[in-house]
């Protein structure tokens, strides 16, 4: 933006403070306080005021945009509206999560339970990239991807409630550094190994770690109409223990392809005290890694064809397959590399060189022509076809020190963050210059931009997602939170706007998508809607009428409604040791009327949205009285919505009052 | 009244009368589709307020319905009945009324005649004034027949019938809607028609 337009901006935007102010002075009586003295009175300059005149959004004014950032160790995803910077949500994915009763009914445990290893529960998540899904390369504002790094798992968040709905986890792989990334139609989801382990987990000496170890690249097929991965579709791609990367699919030109960074060829695995080298230099002495470019549509081809076998719980295509078969292939790429991004036209693939100052730009077109002519520089040690380097390239960058990763704005502009510099480049896609930089506070990870990954980037604001924060905020002992920063992008130097203090845990990736291609619902309709499964719960009842308690064969079934301010029933007497299910409705049709219900010492909470069923089994182990209670501030007799859970002791003496 | 006036009631009525006789039964019929009233409340938490319209024959709440559930959510506080549609028996016979008259209102049109018209137009006013005031008297029963059980308890009162009243954090109102102007124009309509016709009746018997 030019500094006459920032100037007529800020004239402008001053006159209607000061309008504003001096009417509100007047209102008040007080004596009218011009925006020059309250500009000196807190310190700002004009850009700080053009700064708040673009963010500052009124009580009941939406967003333009909705971003979705991972919640890093709370296993959560984060929800926030831009340019207002504002929270909205915290969605609970890996982790359980009281306010939304997540991992407290039985349907939520169930989610939880079908993501973990045989037999153990996980309580932490290390959420790390969100992926929206996508119909012919765009945003559809339908779901949303997000994996779990510490314990390879990826969930399905449905944007119609912003609940999980699904979590898929590989006995083949250990964990995942590589998740979310989909194809263009969301045929796929996509999640590569980060840390080579024996597929399937058997055991093996780090000694076989050439011979043993693997990684490998699963593609979660996706059931678009039912809303789930299913996991029979789904297959993977065994690939040397190389530490893959995120994804990035091709799309347009390099539609069919997809292209995974992969940064320790040189197979390292530490062992310092035997003299070795620690991973981080051992995996540092190349100075090219290898750029994966994997024909996905052959895979699958391949998988459906037979040739795929099948691993623990998943079909893989075993690495001389993928060969043989044309599936996959190596381009030499600079020195550790931490990004690939295909550009909006899927004509080119740009890669950051963490360890190396260049953005390297590689032209499918030519890495198509010398796939097609079988024209390879070599092969590497488990005979993967390399391309030649620099016949696969259109150029380099000059970039700085630490590019990481890269966004575009749909204008000609790609975006990279300089972890080292800790800055933000914008660079021309014409002719690979950069033209203008902007420092970020601090250790700059990913970025987002609406849209980058698709064919049609919105390019009005850039978030930088910051992994320290050292001198931005009031100090808050020596954990610090991470800082997202938000810089409008349209303007001929970007514009520092906004920095949001994230203190959840670390916000690895965020994307962006304009507000109105989501369309959640205001409340789940009619009445007895199962959350997860979007239908009506097997367990409803519609009205109080219907709400009772029955004795069968597998323990007490309570039938119970709930709506302000009461529950019905709302006496519950039955036997220790009973099995007790009990399946709740909010009768409530109104926006934001949401009940809880809590058992007391019996670990149970759960949020009730308006019409949503919830189920909960427990077992009434131990005699006594229980209050239950709502946990929302429903109503004015919010305190009032209350009822008793009587479990009467094992042979007591009195008559039972309990469910016959 | 004058005994040679009497010729004139039971004079049929002239072309011109028959034809606007027969026009007025359709914004009668029409009052069927349209609410004849719309009570209506606003308060602090529902921005967008919450309304329920009532037909001759049905009650309908908006937001799908949904809004009378609602407004019987918030009376249950108060222990107010429930309002639906068994609670408003007068809507079994509104239609019925406004159907008979449609039909004596053909009748005229038909082989009417003066006298015929005004005792058409006497009883449309009564059956509206009549349905004004069951209104009238159901909200006074729903504002004066509250739960003694109920969790807030309020003096008895007599719910807005025409305009706004301040309940509470509720602003409520009350107002005709369409088709009580379309019942209303039948009504006027009438009354216009049977002065118009007695006047220039009595006014051609004078000068004859």
């Amino acid at each position: 933006m030019s500094r006459t337009k920032i100037g007529i901006l800020t004239v402008a935007g001053l006159a209607i403070v000061a309008m504003v102010a001096c009417r509100g002075g007047r209102q008040a009586g007080r004596p009218s306080a011009s925006v020059e003295s309250l500009m000196k009175a807190r310190g700002l300059n004009e850009a700080d005021v053009v700064a708040a005149l673009k963010t500052y959004t009124p009580t009941g004014k939406p967003d333009e945009y909705y971003m979705f950032a991972s919640g890093g160790h709370s296993g959560q995803v984060l929800v926030i509206g831009v340019p207002s910077m504002r929270i909205l949500k915290y969605i609970a994915v890996f982790t359980p999560e009281p306010w939304q009763g997540y991992g407290f009914d039985d349907e939520t445990k169930r989610i939880l339970a079908d993501g973990s290893p045989k037999g153990k529960a996980l309580t932490w998540g290390d959420s790390h990239h969100p992926a929206l899904s996508q119909t012919n390369g765009d945003y559809d504002g339908q779901f949303l991807f997000i994996n779990d790094k510490a314990n390879a798992r990826v969930a399905v968040i449905s944007l119609k409630d912003f609940n999980t709905s699904q979590i898929v986890r590989s006995d083949l792989i250990q964990q995942d550094h590589g998740a979310s990334a989909v194809t263009p139609n969301t045929e796929y989801v996509i999640e590569s190994s980060q840390f080579a382990t024996p597929l399937g987990n058997t055991y093996a000496k780090l000694d076989n770690y050439e011979q043993q170890y693997r990684g490998a690249v699963i593609f979660w097929s996706f059931d678009r109409d039912k809303g789930r991965i299913n996991k029979e579709k789904s297959f993977a791609v065994e690939v040397p223990p190389y530490s893959q990367d995120l994804a990035s699919s091709g799309k347009l030109a390099s539609d069919g392809w997809v292209f995974i960074n992969s940064f320790n060829t040189e197979e390292a695995t530490g062992g310092t005290r035997e003299g070795k080298p620690a991973i981080e230099s051992g995996a540092s002495q190349s100075d090219m890694d290898y750029m994966h470019v994997i024909n996905w549509r052959k895979a699958a081809e391949v998988a459906a064809s037979g040739k795929a076998k099948p691993i623990k719980d998943l079909r893989v295509i075993p690495m001389q397959t993928a060969i043989d078969e044309g599936i996959l292939y190596f381009i030499p790429e600079p020195k550790s590399p931490h990004g690939v991004d295909v550009t909006p036209d899927g004509k080119e693939i740009c890669v950051s060189g963490k360890l190396d100052t260049h953005e390297t730009i590689y032209s499918f077109e030519k890495i198509k022509g010398l796939i097609d002519a079988k024209t390879f520089a070599g092969k590497d040690r488990y005979g993967v076809p390399i391309l030649p380097f620099q016949q696969s390239i259109r150029g380099q960058v000059e970039m700085g020190l630490g590019p990481l990763h890269t966004q575009f704005d749909g204008k000609g502009y790609g975006y990279t963050t300089l972890f080292i510099e800790s800055k933000v480049a914008r660079w021309s896609l014409s002719d690979l210059k950069v033209i203008d930089k902007i420092p970020v506070h601090y250790n700059v990870g990913h970025l987002s931009i609406p849209g980058s990954d698709t064919e049609h980037p919105d390019g009005k604001y850039l978030v930088a997602l910051d992994k320290w924060s050292i001198d931005r905020f009031m100090p808050v002992g020596p954990l610090l939170p991470q800082n997202l920063q938000l810089i409008d992008i349209t303007g001929e130097k970007m514009q520092l706007l906004y920095d949001l203090p994230i203190g959840l845990g670390e916000p690895h990736y965020a994307q962006m998508i304009r507000a109105d291609l989501v369309k959640p619902w205001a409340f789940y309709k009619p009445v007895g809607i199962n959350p997860v499964t979007h239908d009506k719960d097997p367990f409803a009842v519609t009205s109080e009428k219907e709400a009772r308690m029955e004795r069968r064969g597998d323990g007490v079934h309570v039938y119970m409604t709930a709506i302000r301010s009461h529950y019905v029933p709302d006496q519950i007497v039955v036997k220790q040791g009973d099995t007790v299910h009990i399946h709740l409705t909010n009768l409530e049709q109104t926006k934001d009327a949401t009940h809880g219900f809590a058992i007391d010492s019996y670990n149970i909470n759960l949020s009730l949205e308006p019409g949503k069923t919830n189920n909960v089994t427990f077992v009434a182990d131990r005699p006594g009285v229980f209050p239950f209670y709502c946990t929302e501030f429903c109503s004015a007799l919010h305190l009032e919505m209350a009822g008793y859970l009587l479990v009467e002791p094992k042979g007591g003496t009195e008559s039972s009052a309990a469910v016959r | 009244m004058d005994e040679k006036d009497l010729p004139v009631l039971y004079r049929p009525l002239d072309r011109t009368a028959r034809i606007i006789q027969l026009l007025l039964i359709v914004p009668l019929l029409l009052s069927f589709v349209e609410p004849l009233w719309r009570v209506s409340l606003r308060a602090p938490q529902y921005p967008d307020g919450l309304y329920m319209d009532i037909y001759s024959y049905k009650l309908e709440g908006g937001n799908d319905g949904q809004d009378i559930n609602e407004i019987n959510e918030l009376n249950h506080y108060i222990g107010m009945q429930r309002i639906e549609r068994d609670a408003f028996a007068d809507l079994d016979w509104i239609p019925f009324a406004f159907g008979i008259l449609a039909l004596l209102a053909l009748r005229v049109a038909a082989i009417g005649n003066l006298s015929s018209l005004i005792d058409l137009t006497v009883l449309s006013l009564y059956v509206s004034v009549f349905s004004m005031f069951r209104f009238a008297y159901r909200e006074y029963v729903f504002g004066h027949n509250l739960d003694p059980h109920a969790a807030v308890r309020i003096q008895p009162f007599t719910p807005v019938i025409l305009g706004t009243k301040q309940v509470a954090n509720f602003t409520t109102s009350a107002m005709p809607q369409l088709g009580s102007l379309l019942v209303g124009l039948f009504v006027i309509g009438l009354m216009i028609l049977t002065a118009r016709q007695f006047f220039a009746a009595r006014s051609k018997t004078l000068h004859a």
